[in-house]
């Protein structure tokens, strides 16, 4: 199959750009794959090429390229095609527009692959007809805004197939939004095998990990560990992370550090890429968010060989840490909670090592080649679906054009009037 | 970024050998093909970093050895001799006859240093080292080394409401009768204070000290002190440097933050580390009346 993926900006740092480097890189072992990234602001991507994966991009944003697109008069007019509520959408303007449909009015492949609902959006109205059009959920749909919801309710109905990466949210999108037609599955992100040995599971380090952001509650974590450190002064805390630009969490922790006397027991490291290696001085790993709408760290430090003790929050850590066999499970803002888990972990010396080895197995199911054979699996069944002529040919298109008129959604039918004047504009 | 760079990924055993894994690195840039892989002839070259590197000594040369297709290694064994301070790494390839040899630059890769995790060597040992392979700034790889005999490493450091209780340990010697923690301004040699040990009670080669901070204020601070903490075991010893190298982390000058606290009127105090891991007390102007 050629498989082409199509990403807001493949040269950045992020998780969508992680995730999407790794199953493009794994799909490319017998695939033909490409990533068309809309936007270039350097010349080599932060996370590195994947290797096997053409790179491309469609609007140049280098300062000192002779191909710069950032003085074009198109590319200071606001988006018409890509949807307002996606967070990005200043970034994106007449020029994208008109780019991106190019790329996919001309495009070869046989599977299109959005990676934000932004791009899911351009791939639906944009794609010439033929190939499968997949749009990959990396949030989750109670994370966007209501205008967002709005629009891809509206803007989804052509897509072949939708994904999701928990249970949870495909749940919550088949019962939210009326997508008839478009197959909704869940399938996680994956997270290859560490490149050194699982940790022993002797050194007394806790491990967390992530951006030093509020929704992280590492204020729950610090607190926790108070107790922790009270009952097992032996045991230390490592939290990694880079701050914002404001610096404003770290500040707060540092200061909730110095409040509880913890200076000697809990330490903000500063982000270390590639986090792998720091998993390993660990032998406990924690992830105390409120919302995960995945739970990447929790599968990178299982692939390490820790225990995780993780809020069941929404929407991932449930669908990831077996409570009592590879992790805990605690109730989201409890931390008193943390504290008892990571105690029952730090002086049941058995018990931890067990359930380390038991995170290491479990989390085998995230390895890459497992992950890009389900995407494999779901693109197949749909280029095969599309051939025998049921997938979006000329018919579909016509009866999702007119679905305001058939649906009775609730969204559609109070946008109806609205939806089908920007349609007569845009379109 | 040298678009012929090779990456390393390293790990350290216990003992404190050192082993590097390099890889060619395939090309990140648009240049078309991957990176020439280094020819066996080629050795890892540590050079220390500044004029020591161009001194005799200033480098240090380790043969590579094919672990496996694309791949070479270089073995740093800990018996082998490394000067302190900061080495950067190279892959120095023969040049063609007489020619320099060339110098690619190498990327640091996983660094697996879980064995350099909560060290603690023998207290007896009289010569204490640490080395940790680390990124630079500029996202190379080097290796900071420290050599110290004997040492004083540097272990809980508690803030109090105006001063600071230090612990650490004593390696290669023992603090005796009229063992001090002594503070010391650099570039004025008067201005020394010394804070007596407590009795020890902790294992062997233990010791806590209690610092004041008042005692370190003679005046007005108008621009920044870093006053540098020295343990001298006997009356009359050689200070030995207190630090903190053995574990994983190279620089703690922004992970092992204290908090500031009032030294007198208008100074405060905060313990820190500096970027060579060595324990000192900064005093800066702050606000009056606190």
């Amino acid at each position: 199959m050629h498989i082409s993926f199509l990403l807001h900006n493949a040269y950045g740092i992020g998780g969508t750009i992680r995730t999407t480097f790794t199953l493009a890189r794994t799909l490319a072992e017998q695939h033909d794959v490409e990533i068309v990234s809309v936007f270039r602001h350097r010349d080599a991507p932060v996370l590195g090429a994947p290797e096997g994966v053409t790179l491309r991009h469609l609007v140049d944003l280098r300062k000192k390229s002779a191909t710069y697109d950032g003085e074009d008069a198109e590319h200071a007019r606001p988006a018409t095609v890509f949807p307002r509520g996606d967070t990005r959408h200043k970034q994106y303007s007449r020029l994208t527009d008109a780019r991106i449909a190019a790329h996919l009015q001309g495009i070869e492949a046989d599977v299109v692959v959005g990676t934000r609902p932004g791009l899911n959006v351009h791939l639906s109205r944009q794609t010439r007809r033929g190939p499968v059009r997949v749009g990959q959920e990396h949030l989750t749909l109670d994370s966007h805004s209501y205008r967002l919801r709005r629009e891809i309710a509206h803007r989804y109905t052509l897509l072949d197939a939708l994904t999701t990466v928990t249970r949870a949210d495909a749940d919550d999108y088949r019962a939210r939004l009326k997508l008839p037609g478009v197959r909704i599955e869940a399938i996680p992100n994956a997270v290859p095998e560490p490149g050194c040995p699982p940790a022993g599971g002797d050194l007394k380090w806790v491990v967390a990990a992530g951006r030093l952001h509020r929704v992280k509650r590492y204020d729950l974590l610090v607190r926790a560990f108070g107790q922790v450190s009270a009952a097992r002064p032996d045991w230390r805390l490592r939290i990694y992370g880079g701050g914002d630009a404001t610096g404003d969490e770290q500040a707060a922790l540092r200061t909730l550090v110095d409040e509880l006397g913890l200076h000697n027991h809990v330490f903000l490291m500063g982000s270390a890429n590639p986090m792998e290696a720091e998993w390993p001085k660990g032998s406990i790993a924690a992830v105390t968010s409120d919302r995960e709408s995945f739970g990447m760290t929790i599968v990178e430090a299982m692939r390490g060989g820790l225990p995780v003790v993780a809020t069941d929050c929404p929407h991932g850590p449930a669908e990831i840490v077996e409570d009592g066999v590879d992790g805990r499970l605690v109730p989201v803002g409890d931390p008193d909670a943390i504290a008892a888990a990571l105690l029952q972990l730090i002086e049941d010396d058995d018990l931890r090592h067990r359930m380390g080895a038991a995170a290491l197995s479990a989390s085998a199911r995230f390895d890459p080649a497992r992950i890009a054979e389900r995407h494999e699996s779901l693109f197949a069944e749909l280029v095969a679906r599309g051939a025998q002529g049921h997938g979006p040919g000329a018919l579909r298109t016509a009866l999702h054009r007119t679905r305001g008129s058939v649906l009775d959604g609730a969204y559609s039918l109070r946008y109806k009037a609205a939806d089908m004047l920007r349609k007569g504009r845009t379109s | 970024m040298s678009a012929t760079a090779v990456r390393a990924d390293c790990a350290a055993d216990r003992a404190g050998t050192l082993t590097f894994d390099l890889t060619d690195l395939t090309d990140l840039t648009d240049l078309p093909g991957p990176a020439p892989a280094p020819a066996p002839a080629s050795v890892l070259l540590l050079r220390r970093r500044g004029a020591a590197g161009r001194k005799p000594g200033g480098t240090v040369r380790i043969p590579l050895s094919r672990s496996g297709p694309g791949r070479l290694r270089a073995v740093l064994p800990a018996t082998a001799e490394l000067p302190e301070g900061r080495w950067d790494a190279y892959v120095e390839e023969p040049g063609p006859e007489s020619s320099e040899p060339a110098e690619t630059v190498v990327e640091p890769g996983l660094r697996d240093l879980r064995a350099l995790v909560d060290r603690c060597p023998d207290t007896g040992s009289l010569s204490v080292s640490a080395r940790i392979p680390y990124p630079t700034l500029d996202g190379r790889l080097a290796v900071r080394c420290w050599v110290r005999a004997p040492h004083a490493e540097a272990g809980a450091v508690v803030p109090g409401r105006s001063g600071m209780k230090a612990e650490g340990v004593l390696y290669g010697v023992e603090a005796g009768e009229g063992a001090v923690v002594e503070a010391r301004l650099p570039g004025e040699p008067t201005r020394v204070h010394r804070f007596p040990l407590a009795a020890p009670d902790g294992p062997s080669g233990g010791f806590v000290s209690t610092l004041p901070f008042a005692e370190l204020v003679a005046g007005p601070v108008r621009e920044e002190q870093l006053w540098q903490l020295w343990l001298v075991p006997a009356e009359g010893a050689r200070g030995v440097r207190i630090s903190r190298i053995l574990d994983d982390v190279w620089s703690r000058t922004k992970s092992f933050v204290y908090p500031a606290r009032p030294a007198a009127d208008g100074v405060l105090a905060t313990p820190c580390y500096t970027a060579d891991n060595d324990l000192c007390v900064r005093l800066a102007p702050g606000p009056a009346d606190r």
